[in-house]
C-alpha cells in the first residue's frame, strides 16, 4: 500500500484552534481553582475524598449509552430479561464507580522523588504510596504534565513507587509542579484523581557539550599538586586536607604522633585535578556549564581524582558515583551572580 | 513478551465471552454464520499464538460487505430482532479479525452485551437467567482482562475481581428490578417475528382431513380461579366461533373489532372469576369460561360471537382477568339476518343426512326436543370415540354419519351442528379447550393443548345461544375425566410412564416453578408491579411514587456498599497493648515513624521529652511484654502508666 494516504479532511474537534485555546484557558482556570481550594501540600499526605475527584471515561460513557438504548429496548418489547440485563448494566457501573473512588480514597503519599537528569533527558518523578488497609490498591497512576507512567499496584500494608515520566528541557532547578494521581481500576468506565502540588523540585545538570575544549591543567595555587602529584612513588609527607583518599593517610605516622599526614607520591598516571570554571574564558554561562558538565563526566569516566571550582562554590575533589552527582549537582544548581 | 501475553489473555477471555453470549443462538441461526463466528475466533487465536500479522483490510473489506449480503439474502432484510442479531453476530466475527489494542476488544464486549439482549428478545425461558450470569459473568471477567494495563494476574483473580463486581452489583439489580416504574405498551412498532408459526387452535376445522390428532402435552394457558373451581364437566373455554360451512369444513369469521358484543349476554347466576397466563399464539383469540361478561387487558374487546379478543395478535406471554357466568342468556333476540347466517349451508351435497333430519324433525318439532333426539341417536347407535379415525370422503357428514361411525370432538360437532342447521335451527360450532388439570401443588389449573375441544351451540327462542357438547354424548368421560381417560377407556392409552406417582409429582413441580417464574420474572410488568405494591399495601402506587423509593433504596444500598469498600481499605484492627501504645503517641503529639521498632521510638522520645523518659521506658517495656510476652498483668498495668503521661496539645517543632 501506499505511504501517502488520501485522508479526510480531518473535522476533529480537538484539533480546532478556538477548541484549543479554550480547553488551555479552561484547564488553567480549572488549575487555580483547584490549587486555591487545596493550596500546597506537605507530605505525608492522605488522599480524602475531599481532593478525590471522578469523571466518567469515553468507555464509561458509551457504556452509559449503551445501558440507555438497552432500557429504551427493554421497555419497548416489554421484554424482562432485558429489563434484568440493563439493571445488571447499570448497577455494575454504579458498582465501579465506588470501588474506583474507594481505590484511591485514604492512600498516603509519604515521599516523592525525582532523579537528577542531563537536560534534554526525562526524568521519573516517583511518588512513595502506603497502603494501610487490608485491600490492595490496584492500577494507580502518576501523570505530570507531560504524560502518566505505568500503573502500579501496592499491595495491603506496604508502600510502593508510583513513577511518571517529566521531560526537562534547560539546566536548572525544576520544580515538578502539578502532579495527578489517578486509577481506572475496575472497568475502565471512570476515572478517579487526585491533583498534588509538592513542594519539590529536580535537578536538571547541564548537558555536558557535545564537544568540550580539552581540559587545561589547572594552575594550582596548592603546591602539593604541581607537577602532576600521582600515587605512583612516594616524595614525603604533608599536611591531610578534605578530599584526601584515606588510602594517601599516614596510619604509621598517625599512630606515632596524632597528625595526620598524607603521603605524597610523584608520577603521573592518576592526577588529581580541578574542574574549574574560570578556566573558560569565553562563551554564555550555560555553554561554560556544560563544558564544565561534560569535564566532570569526562574526567570520572577516566576514574579520576577531581574537584570543581565555581564562583562561590568549591567541591574539594574526590572520585566515584556520589561525587560525580554532587559537581553536577553544583552546576544545575549554580547561579551567576551579576556577571 | 509482556505485551504479547497479555494480548492473547485479553483475546481469551474475549473469545470465550463472545462464544458464550452467541450459543443460545447457534440453533436458529443459519449454521454458516456459527461457522464464520468460530472459524473467525479460531483464526484470530491462531494468528495470536503466531503472532501472525492481522488481515490487511483489502481482504477483510470485501468479506465484511458479503457477509452482509449473506445475511440479506439468508432473512430478505436487516429488519427485526432476529436479522439484526444475525448482523451483530456477524460483526462480531468480522471485528474478531483486526482485534488488537484495547479499544478493539471493548468494541467486542459492548457486542457482546448487545448480543445477550438479542438473545433475550428472540426467547425467554427459566433457563435464562442462568444464561444471563453465566454470559455476563464472562464478559465481565473479560473486561477486567481488557481493562487491566498493570502487570498480568491469574486467570483466577480476573474472575475474583469480576464477581466481587457481579455480588456488590445484585442488591441494586433486584432494587432496580422490583421499583423500576414499569409503563405498558411499545413506543414504536415491534417487528413481527418472522420465524415463530402460530400454534394451538385453528380458525378452520375439517373433520374429514385430520385422521390423526396430535396429543401434544404443551402448555396451551394456566388458570388461577380466585374462589373454588368448577367442576370439569363446566369447564368450556371458549375462544373461536365458526359460523361458515362449506360441505367439508368450519371456518371462522375475520376478526372484527366491535364495542356491542357484551350487550348481547344477560348475567343470570354462578360468576367465576378467574386470571389467565396465556402462552404466545399469535392469534388474536384469548381464551374464557364460557359465558365472559367482564374483564380487565389493555385492547381486549369482546367480539359478536361472545369470544373475548385482542387487537394485536397474541406474540408474548400474557396475563388478564376476566369474570363468566356459569349460568347466562345469550343473544336471546336473533335478528333475521343473522338467522340466516346460522341456519347456511351449501345447496348441495349430504343428501343422506339431510333426509335423515327432515325424518326425525318430524317427529320433534320443538328444536330441544330434536336436539336431544340426535344426542340420543349418538348414544344409542355404534360411534366411537378415537383420536385416528378413517378420513372421510367428499359428504364427509353423511360418511361419518352412516359410514365410520368413528371420530373426536371435531367429527362430532360438525356432524351435529350441520343437522341443526338442516332442521332450521340456528347453530355454530365453537373451538377452544375443556377441562384442564389442577396443579396440587400451585393453586391453579394447567390446561394444555391435548384438551382443545370442540363442541356445538344451538339458537333456542327464549334462551338464546345453548351449549351443546355432542361428544359428550357419546363418550362422557372425556368431559367429566380428560382426554387421558377417555382414551384409557376405550383402549387407545396404555399406562403411561406419566402415571408413575413421583414423575407426575415432578412434572407439576416443574410446572409449578415455570408458573411462577412466568408469573414474577418473565411476566413481570405494569400489571404485576401493581399488583406487588397492592400486596404490600401501597395502593395505587404510581411512577413517581415508585422513583422516590427507587431513589431511596438505592441511596441505601450504596452507602451500604461504600461503608463495606470503606472498611475493606481501613487498617487491620489493633489489638489493646497496640492501642495503648498508640495512645502514648498520641499523648506524647509524637508518631512513630513506619517501621521504627518500639524500643527505638522509646530512646527518640525519651530524648525529646526528658521529663518523663524513664515512663516512655516502662511503658514501651509492659507494651513490649503485653504484646510479645502474652503478659496479662503488663497489659493491665499499660493504662494506667499512659494515663500518667502528660498531654501535649502542639507538636515538637522539627
Amino acid at each position: 500500500m501506499s505511504s501517502t494516504q488520501w485522508r479526510f479532511p480531518s473535522l476533529r474537534l480537538g484539533q480546532l484552534p478556538i477548541w484549543r485555546s479554550f480547553r488551555q484557558r479552561s484547564s488553567a482556570r480549572l488549575n487555580r481553582w483547584v490549587r486555591r481550594r487545596q493550596g500546597s501540600d506537605a507530605l505525608p499526605l492522605t488522599l480524602v475524598s475531599r481532593r478525590l475527584y471522578i469523571l466518567p471515561t469515553s468507555i464509561g460513557l458509551t457504556f452509559a449509552i449503551v445501558c440507555f438504548a438497552m432500557l429504551l429496548g427493554s421497555m419497548n418489547y416489554n421484554n424482562s430479561m432485558g429489563f434484568a440485563l440493563t439493571f445488571l448494566l447499570a448497577a455494575t457501573g454504579l458498582v465501579a464507580m465506588h470501588r474506583c473512588h474507594q481505590n484511591l480514597a485514604g492512600l498516603r503519599i509519604v515521599d516523592v522523588q525525582c532523579p537528577s537528569v542531563f537536560a534534554g533527558d526525562t526524568t521519573q518523578i516517583a511518588l512513595l504510596a502506603e497502603n494501610d488497609g487490608h485491600t490492595e490498591r490496584l492500577e494507580i497512576r502518576t501523570r505530570s504534565d507531560q504524560g502518566a507512567g505505568a500503573p502500579a499496584d501496592i499491595p495491603p500494608q506496604s508502600r510502593g513507587w508510583v513513577r511518571a515520566p517529566l521531560a526537562t528541557s534547560q539546566r536548572g532547578v525544576l520544580p515538578i509542579g502539578r502532579l495527578g494521581l489517578n486509577s481506572q481500576f475496575p472497568l475502565n468506565l471512570l476515572k478517579t484523581w487526585s491533583w498534588l502540588y509538592l513542594d519539590a523540585h529536580c535537578l536538571v545538570w547541564p548537558k555536558p557539550a557535545s564537544d568540550p575544549p580539552p581540559r587545561p591543567l589547572s594552575p594550582s595555587d596548592d603546591s602539593g599538586q604541581v607537577g602532576g602529584s600521582g600515587d605512583e612513588d612516594f616524595a614525603g609527607l604533608r599536611d591531610y586536607r578534605d578530599g584526601d583518599s584515606p588510602r594517601l593517610i599516614a596510619w604509621k605516622t598517625f599512630a606515632r604522633s596524632d597528625e595526620i599526614k598524607a603521603k605524597q607520591f610523584e608520577g603521573s598516571n592518576v592526577a588529581t585535578d580541578w574542574v574549574d570554571y574560570d578556566s573558560i574564558q569565553s562563551g554564555s554561562v550555560e555553554r561554560r556549564l556544560s563544558i564544565l558538565a561534560a569535564w566532570v563526566v569526562e574526567a570520572d569516566a577516566a576514574g579520576e581524582q577531581f574537584g570543581l571550582r565555581l564562583p562561590g562554590a568549591n567541591i574539594p575533589p574526590g572520585r566515584g558515583r556520589d561525587h560525580r552527582d554532587a559537581c553536577l549537582d553544583a552546576l544545575a544548581r549554580f547561579v551567576a551572580l551579576g556577571r | 513478551m509482556n505485551a504479547q501475553r497479555q494480548l492473547l489473555l485479553r483475546l481469551n477471555w474475549s473469545i470465550a465471552a463472545l462464544l458464550v453470549a452467541y450459543a443460545p443462538q447457534a440453533l436458529d441461526k443459519p449454521v454458516w454464520i456459527t461457522g464464520l463466528l468460530i472459524g473467525c475466533a479460531a483464526f484470530r487465536w491462531y494468528g495470536a499464538h503466531r503472532r501472525m500479522a492481522l488481515m490487511p483490510a483489502w481482504i477483510r473489506t470485501p468479506i465484511g460487505v458479503a457477509c452482509f449480503f449473506a445475511v440479506l439474502n439468508s432473512y430478505g432484510s436487516i429488519n427485526g430482532v432476529e436479522p439484526g442479531s444475525a448482523l451483530l453476530s456477524v460483526m462480531a466475527a468480522l471485528k474478531l479479525l483486526e482485534t488488537k489494542n484495547q479499544r478493539d476488544l471493548f468494541v467486542l464486549l459492548f457486542i457482546c452485551l448487545f448480543l445477550i439482549l438479542a438473545t433475550f428478545l428472540q426467547e425467554q425461558h427459566l433457563w435464562s437467567v442462568i444464561y444471563l450470569i453465566a454470559a455476563y459473568g464472562v464478559t465481565m471477567v473479560a473486561w477486567m482482562a481488557v481493562s487491566r494495563e498493570g502487570a498480568l494476574r491469574s486467570h483466577q483473580w480476573y474472575a475474583t475481581q469480576a464477581g466481587r463486581g457481579l455480588m456488590l452489583a445484585t442488591p441494586i439489580l433486584l432494587a432496580m428490578w422490583v421499583l423500576f416504574p414499569r409503563v405498558p405498551g411499545p413506543f414504536w412498532a415491534i417487528p413481527s417475528s418472522t420465524s415463530s408459526a402460530s400454534t394451538g387452535l385453528s380458525t378452520t376445522m375439517s373433520p374429514g382431513d385430520i385422521s390423526k390428532l396430535s396429543e401434544s402435552n404443551e402448555v396451551a394457558f394456566r388458570v388461577r380461579f380466585d374462589a373454588e373451581p368448577p367442576a370439569q364437566g363446566e369447564l368450556y373455554w371458549r375462544a373461536i366461533v365458526m359460523r361458515q360451512f362449506d360441505g367439508r369444513s368450519w371456518s371462522a369469521d375475520e376478526p372484527v373489532y366491535t364495542q356491542n358484543g357484551v350487550r348481547a349476554i344477560n348475567a343470570i347466576s354462578r360468576p367465576v372469576a378467574y386470571t389467565v397466563t396465556m402462552e404466545p399464539t399469535n392469534q388474536r383469540w384469548l381464551f374464557t369460561l364460557d359465558m365472559p361478561r367482564r374483564w380487565e387487558g389493555k385492547s381486549l374487546y369482546l367480539s359478536r360471537f361472545q369470544t373475548l379478543q385482542r387487537v394485536q395478535p397474541i406474540d408474548e406471554r400474557i396475563a388478564y382477568r376476566a369474570v363468566s357466568y356459569l349460568d347466562y342468556q345469550a343473544a336471546p333476540a336473533l335478528s333475521s339476518r343473522a338467522r340466516s347466517w346460522y341456519t347456511q349451508l351449501p345447496s348441495g351435497g349430504n343428501l343422506r343426512t339431510r333426509a335423515f333430519v327432515g325424518e326425525l324433525a318430524g317427529q320433534h318439532a320443538d328444536p330441544e326436543t330434536f336436539a336431544n333426539a340426535l344426542l340420543q341417536y349418538f348414544r344409542e347407535e355404534s360411534f366411537f370415540y378415537t383420536l385416528s379415525p378413517p378420513a372421510l370422503g367428499r359428504n364427509s357428514v353423511d360418511d361419518f354419519l352412516f359410514g365410520t361411525r368413528r371420530g373426536f370432538c371435531e367429527h362430532y360437532a360438525s356432524a351435529f351442528t350441520f343437522a341443526m342447521r338442516a332442521a332450521g335451527v340456528p347453530a355454530r360450532v365453537v373451538a377452544g379447550y375443556q377441562g384442564g388439570e389442577q396443579n396440587p401443588l400451585g393453586d391453579y389449573m394447567i390446561v394444555r393443548q391435548s384438551d382443545a375441544h370442540a363442541w356445538s351451540e344451538i339458537w333456542l327462542q327464549g334462551r338464546g345461544w345453548v351449549r351443546v357438547d355432542p361428544t359428550a354424548a357419546v363418550a362422557p368421560q372425556r368431559i367429566e375425566r380428560n382426554l387421558d381417560s377417555a382414551l384409557r377407556e376405550i383402549g387407545e392409552r396404555d399406562q403411561s410412564a406419566f402415571d408413575l406417582p413421583v414423575l407426575a409429582r415432578l412434572q407439576l413441580t416443574w410446572d409449578v416453578v415455570n408458573a411462577r417464574w412466568n408469573e414474577w420474572v418473565l411476566g413481570f410488568g405494569p400489571e404485576t408491579q401493581r399488583n406487588f405494591f397492592e400486596w404490600l399495601g401501597i395502593d395505587d402506587a404510581d411512577w413517581r411514587d415508585l422513583t422516590l423509593l427507587l431513589t431511596i433504596s438505592l441511596v441505601v444500598i450504596m452507602g451500604i456498599i461504600t461503608f463495606w469498600l470503606w472498611r475493606q481499605h481501613l487498617p487491620p484492627r489493633r489489638d489493646k497493648a497496640a492501642r495503648q501504645f498508640a495512645a502514648l503517641q498520641a499523648r506524647l503529639k509524637l508518631v512513630a515513624h513506619a517501621g521504627e521498632p518500639p524500643m527505638q521510638y522509646a530512646r527518640r522520645a525519651a530524648g525529646l521529652f526528658p521529663d518523663e523518659a524513664d515512663q516512655i521506658r516502662a511503658i514501651t517495656h509492659q507494651y513490649l511484654r503485653a504484646r510479645y510476652a502474652q503478659d496479662d498483668a503488663a497489659q493491665q498495668r499499660l493504662p494506667t502508666l499512659v494515663s500518667k503521661i502528660k498531654r501535649r496539645y502542639r507538636a515538637l517543632p522539627r
